[in-house]
């Protein structure tokens, strides 16, 4: 592994700072789960590495029944499989994340770590896109903006923070009554892999019928970002779903996707899987609505 | 250039003099001379080189040893207390768990995290605690028997 | 287990002697070891997978600060290693495959060292590769040896008994595939790892993992050109071996070169990357194989052809059709035979050794075809298999005297909890996206040594102190398996004593007697057989000394938990250590110690590949039950069911410990396991995209020791350290077909491949 210096910024003003001045030569280490293999693997060699395990305020979950869940971006995802909150609220949450590498790097990954690696295959990012959440983030002159994170992703490993920001807290609004929501990852090992194909999808129904009245497809692992695929969500919303629906849904989702071949999966069998996984998860998830208060 | 980190292994104040790039694994076995934690792939896929860290289980090969400034570090050469091995520890001996050995550590510090976490653990969470653990010569039958055997004896 | 309060140490769940050690961060490995003055060598990598080296410039290497010394090929002597002699530690004019040694250095630290390769500047002149063996057997080929005309390796097997032409003829059914087998890995968890220390006078030590010590020892010697004498070969705590420890390869060598050249002791370990890129793997395979049976089930003939991808240099890869031959000949009864083979050069990565070294590959191809022979037949798949079982005495038609054999047992025990009679042939009658299937497979493999050098002996010498504590000095190694704590058993039983007052020490050439090395699953037979007859002489010499202290004839006394007793008269009793102190501190005392060498009456096998090679021969049966999605192709294995005849089970947990560790070795070879390699060069040299299996991959697992008690092997046992592996992915294999209705012919069986087999045999 090249050398590099370390910083350790007491604030987000200092680290927005660093990151500014260093641009292009700096890497943001949080977990490090992703950048210290990247460095041992000589995929990238900062001069700078600016460590922000130090600031405080990063590291919150909180929920209100109106605002919904607040995710600091230095949550490990242990924090969140282990938080009652999240168990009580957002359950679907704790389950992606025991989805996750392992419980040794599950103490270390962080959630904001996890969305701005950007990787195709990220396992909390099509969840979170399906749940329509908004990323926070900070820049060099204190001025904070939010961005759907379905705009947050940019291309495979690039995402849109501009020079000096960092992404400090992600939003998810209340999950409303009458919805199901799912992740489905399909790998080879049952464990330790990254998602050959990743499906989420969530269903709301009608209050007083059941019929659907909002769907969120996302598709991850198949395309240079996850890929949320109108197409489906247009299939299913507005109706009462039927398992044509479903199929017809996720055969759309499978033309749109843009898989590539890779040591993980061929390309054509990506398509296959978007296909099976997405009907499967599409099933369970208008039966978890159904069953959902 | 060479920084001053303070380490707390195993209840023992070190201080040691060590590069930005220095990881905590390497850290831990050259210059501690602890080398209970084995080093198995460097990239956190193996899970051999385990520790536990102000009270999580880590790869110690994905901490920067700038990182670990002030945590306290238990390794393997830790948890054994005045001639008596810890529960864990025992029941992999006992339990026909070891054979090689390398991936051992890392295993005992795991399920000593994961047993600690999850208060009534299922089948699968015996399971789950090792996900993150290779090991080529047991089939992990034994070291998940010796985890439940602990388990259920607390 | 059928011990019935008959033995003290024998069949009992005795923890391995060393888990304590282990479990406390105690053992050392290689990779632990800090001399003083020790620096840290690195190994540059060949850029092209064939090429002419041009010119290697150090110099800007040599010149970085912590840079002691960096070595090329006129570093090395001229000798060249692999019993084919075709491979130089460092490679001087030519380049043949990605793995190729080209230079090394040591340096105070492995970022230096790793910086120092990057300086070293290699001029190459690439000449065109060749990755497949057939295209490398084609005239117009690429020449990769120059001495080998048509990249042909001068090793060649061929086997023949009887007349395969004519049983084709009489043949009812006759059934014909192609086989391929690909690379895997051994992943051992510890990356490879040795220490080189020379001392002022041309002695060398040196630290290594080696399976052979001795075998090392000598061949090391030859390599470096010094006398064996030189050399002293220290074991330390090996993190897995499972045979890629067994030949002596360059970057031992190449340590012991940087540490001669630098002046101070040198350590070099591998990466994980360079683990999976640059050490030997399984043999991969391609067999053309006919078979052909009556319509009663009677097998008839079988015709196999193997062509081996040798790699750019050979190691025992080249020869594992040695042992893949043995099921072909041997696995069941078959009344003709012929078996021949093609070995390639590529300018791939060479093979090594890999447990079962040739057996798993030999069993997937015998009992996947056994499958499709029962099906052709119209017999069931069992039946096949019984009908034409080996029995205990019979030879095989490669000369293998089988003393016991539980085969019989192993069948029918597996096939019962299999629940076989209501599980198999229903794939057909399935209809949902889950098809579930089982299926079974046995082997045979060698139990009692086996005679593939010169000597299969082991030498051991036992002493026992004033305090009645016994040393146990064995050539045998532990790599892992618990051989030690067997060891230690057996010496403890044969003397009336218990296993903890026993030490082994088995890691120093300087001291321990010859053992040729740890493969074959020989260890505990013959390693175990030299220790009993070790201590039965301390017995004698005991029993004597007592007869007179206690008055009684040699012939009355035994010796029971540490005591030697009258049988007659048991209030005449002593204990062993007050027996030993006596006859110590006495005028014209004596001390207890005695040795003894076990070399099994075995044969080695003629030009013909015949001769009982093994004192006796392990068999048994595994079966698994798998759920296939149709749908994504993921093959589940629900549960195995494993019956092994291990003779004895000296140490029932040991044995366990091995055959599910061999287990979820033939798991990941059957379902997960692929070497991706491209024009040579390994896409997935991680763990992450080479598919080990995981915890949550692994089925539950039932084990039954079938005990037949063969009186060749210490306290009945057999070898059995390989066997848990050997027969895993042809059981798993024949479920897969049994729930699908059709037969795939390559391994793993990854998702996409059986998700692509479905869909073809839809059309």
């Amino acid at each position: 592994m090249s050398d590099f210096e370390y910083h350790s910024p007491g604030t987000l003003e200092e680290a927005c700072g660093l990151l500014k001045k260093y641009d292009g030569k700096a890497q943001v280490l949080a977990g490090g789960t992703d950048l210290i293999p990247d460095m041992y693997y000589r995929e990238v060699a900062p001069e700078h590495v600016v460590s922000i395990k130090r600031i405080p305020g990063l590291n919150h979950i909180t929920y209100d029944e109106s605002k919904g869940l607040t995710l600091g971006a230095l949550v490990t995802f242990n924090k969140i499989i282990y938080s009652e909150i999240i168990k009580e609220n957002f359950s679907i949450l704790k389950e992606v994340s025991t989805r996750i590498a392992s419980h040794q790097i599950r103490n270390l990954a962080t959630v904001g770590g996890n969305l701005c690696n950007a990787a195709p295959s990220a396992d909390s990012v099509p969840i979170l896109i399906a749940l329509d959440s908004t990323v926070t983030i900070i820049g060099p002159g204190r001025e904070e903006r939010t961005l759907p994170l379905e705009q947050f992703f940019t291309g495979p490993g690039t995402n849109a923070l501009a020079p000096g920001e960092i992404l400090t807290e992600i939003r998810i609004p209340p999950i409303k009554p009458r919805t199901g929501i799912v992740y489905f990852k399909h790998t080879t090992r049952k464990t330790l892999e990254i998602a050959v194909v990743g499906v989420a999808s969530l269903i709301q129904l009608e209050e007083k019928a059941d019929k659907c009245c909002m769907a969120r497809v996302v598709i991850g692992a198949c395309a240079p970002t996850p890929l949320r695929i109108h197409k489906a969500e247009e299939m299913l919303a507005g109706k009462k779903i039927r398992k044509k629906d479903i199929e017809a849904a996720a055969e759309a989702a499978s033309k749109v996707v843009e898989p590539i071949s890779d040591v993980r999966g061929g390309d054509l069998y990506r398509r296959e899987m978007v296909r099976v996984q997405g009907s499967r998860a599409l099933k369970e998830t208008l039966s978890r609505a159904l069953s959902h208060k | 250039m060479k920084n001053q980190i303070k380490l707390r292994v195993n209840g023992l104040d070190y201080e040691v003099y060590v590069k930005s790039n220095a990881i905590l694994v390497d850290v831990l076995r050259d210059e501690l001379g602890l080398t209970g934690t084995n080093k198995g792939c460097g990239t956190g896929e193996c899970g051999a080189c385990t520790i536990i860290m102000n009270g999580n289980a880590v790869n110690s090969c994905l901490v920067l040893a700038t990182d670990a400034d002030g945590a306290e570090i238990i390794t393997i050469e830790g948890l054994a207390r005045d001639g008596k091995l810890d529960a864990l520890q025992q029941a992999f001996v006992d339990e026909g768990a070891v054979q090689c050995g390398f991936c051992i550590p890392g295993m005992i510090l795991v399920a000593k995290d994961f047993l600690n976490k999850t208060p009534h653990p299922t089948e699968e969470d015996f399971q789950t605690a090792i996900s993150g653990n290779l090991c080529r010569c047991t089939g992990y039958v034994k070291i998940v028997k010796a985890i439940k055997k602990v388990s259920e004896s607390e | 287990m059928s011990n019935k309060g008959k033995y003290t140490n024998i069949g009992k769940r005795i923890p391995k002697l060393d888990a304590v050690d282990k479990a406390t961060g105690k053992a050392v490995y290689p990779q632990d070891i800090k001399l003083s003055g020790m620096l840290y060598g690195k190994i540059l990598w060949s850029e092209y997978p064939h090429a002419e080296i041009l010119e290697i410039d150090t110099s800007e290497a040599e010149k970085l600060s912590g840079v002691k010394t960096v070595i090329t090929a006129r570093d090395m002597p001229p000798t060249k290693l692999g019993f084919a002699q075709d491979n130089p530690p460092l490679k001087g004019d030519k380049v043949r495959s990605l793995r190729d040694e080209v230079a090394a250095v040591a340096a105070v630290d492995e970022d230096t060292a790793a910086r120092a390769l990057e300086l070293i500047k290699v001029k190459y002149k690439p000449l065109p590769p060749v990755f497949d063996p057939e295209e490398a057997m084609e005239d117009d080929a690429p020449q990769i040896h120059a001495e080998a005309k048509g990249n042909r390796n001068k090793l060649h097997y061929a086997f023949e008994y009887g007349e395969v032409d004519a049983a084709k003829a009489e043949s009812d059914v006759v059934v014909k595939h192609r086989f391929k087998l690909g690379w895997v890995k051994h992943c051992c968890l510890a990356p490879y790892s040795c220490v080189a220390a020379w001392d002022g006078a041309g002695k060398l030590t040196m630290y290594s993992p080696t399976q052979v010590p001795f075998l090392y020892q000598r061949d090391l010697a030859d390599i470096l050109q010094i006398l064996p004498s030189k050399i002293r070969v220290i074991q330390p705590k090996i993190g897995g071996a499972f045979g890629s420890k067994l030949d002596l390869y360059p970057n031992e060598v190449i340590c012991a070169v940087l540490a001669k050249k630098a002046g101070h002791p040198v350590k070099l370990t591998y990466t994980r990357q360079e683990e999976f890129k640059c050490t030997p793997s399984r043999q991969p395979v391609i067999v053309d194989v006919e078979m052909g049976a009556k319509k009663d089930g009677t097998l008839i003939f079988r015709d196999a052809f193997v062509i081996l991808d040798n790699g750019a240099y050979t190691s025992w890869g080249a020869t594992i059709p040695y042992v893949l031959m043995n099921s072909i000949t041997s696995l069941y009864r078959c009344k003709n035979i012929r078996f021949n083979t093609a070995t390639i050069y590529t300018n791939n990565a060479y093979s090594g050794a890999m447990r079962g070294y040739g057996n798993p590959q030999g069993t997937f191809i015998v009992e996947r075809m056994m499958d499709i022979l029962a099906e052709k037949i119209g017999m069931d798949a069992l039946e096949l298999r019984l009908k034409n079982c080996n029995q205990p005495g019979e030879v095989t038609p490669q000369g293998f005297q089988v003393t016991t054999c539980g085969l019989r047992e192993c069948l029918e025990t597996v096939a019962k909890r299999l629940d076989w009679v209501h599980k198999r042939n229903k794939g057909k009658n399935q209809t949902g996206t889950i098809r579930r299937g089982v299926g079974l497979a046995s082997f045979i493999h060698v139990g009692g040594g086996a005679r593939v050098y010169r000597s299969d002996g082991c030498g051991a010498v036992v002493k026992m102190d004033d305090f009645g504590h016994v040393t146990l000095i064995t050539g045998a190694t532990d790599i892992g398996t618990g051989s030690e704590t067997a060891l230690a058993q057996i010496t403890a039983e044969e003397l009336g004593i218990r296993t903890e007052d026993v030490t082994v020490v088995n890691d120093d050439t300087a001291i321990k007697p010859w053992d040729v090395g740890i493969h074959a699953s020989r260890t505990t037979f013959i390693a175990g057989n030299a220790a009993r007859k070790a201590a039965a002489k301390i017995k004698a010499n005991i029993l004597k000394v007592a007869s007179d202290l206690l008055d009684e004839p040699e012939s009355d006394l035994e010796i029971n938990d540490r005591r030697i007793f009258s049988k007659a008269n048991p209030e005449k009793n002593m204990d062993i250590d007050k027996i030993i102190r006596r006859a110590h501190f006495r005028e014209d005392g004596q001390t207890f110690t005695a040795e003894a060498f076990y070399d099994p009456p075995t044969q080695m096998q003629d030009k013909e590949y015949r001769g009982n090679i093994s004192v006796s021969y392990g068999f048994g049966t595994q079966g698994a039950e798998v759920e296939v999605d149709t749908e994504t192709g993921q093959v589940r294995v629900l549960k195995m069911v494993i019956a092994h005849d291990v003779g004895r089970a000296l140490n029932p947990m040991l044995i366990e410990g091995q055959l599910e560790g061999g287990v979820s070795m033939g798991i990941g070879y059957a379902l997960l396991e692929k070497l991706v390699v491209e024009k040579g060069e390994v896409k997935n040299p991680n763990f992450l995209d080479y598919k080990m299996p995981t915890v949550k991959d692994m089925p539950p697992i039932e084990i039954v020791l079938v005990e037949t008690n063969d009186s060749a092997g210490p306290f009945g046992e057999k070898g059995c350290g390989e066997a848990g592996t050997i027969p895993t992915a042809a059981a798993i294999g024949n479920a897969v077909a049994d729930a699908l209705g059709f037969h795939m012919f390559e391994l793993p069986m990854q998702p996409e491949l059986v998700l692509n087999a479905i869909k073809a045999h839809k059309k």
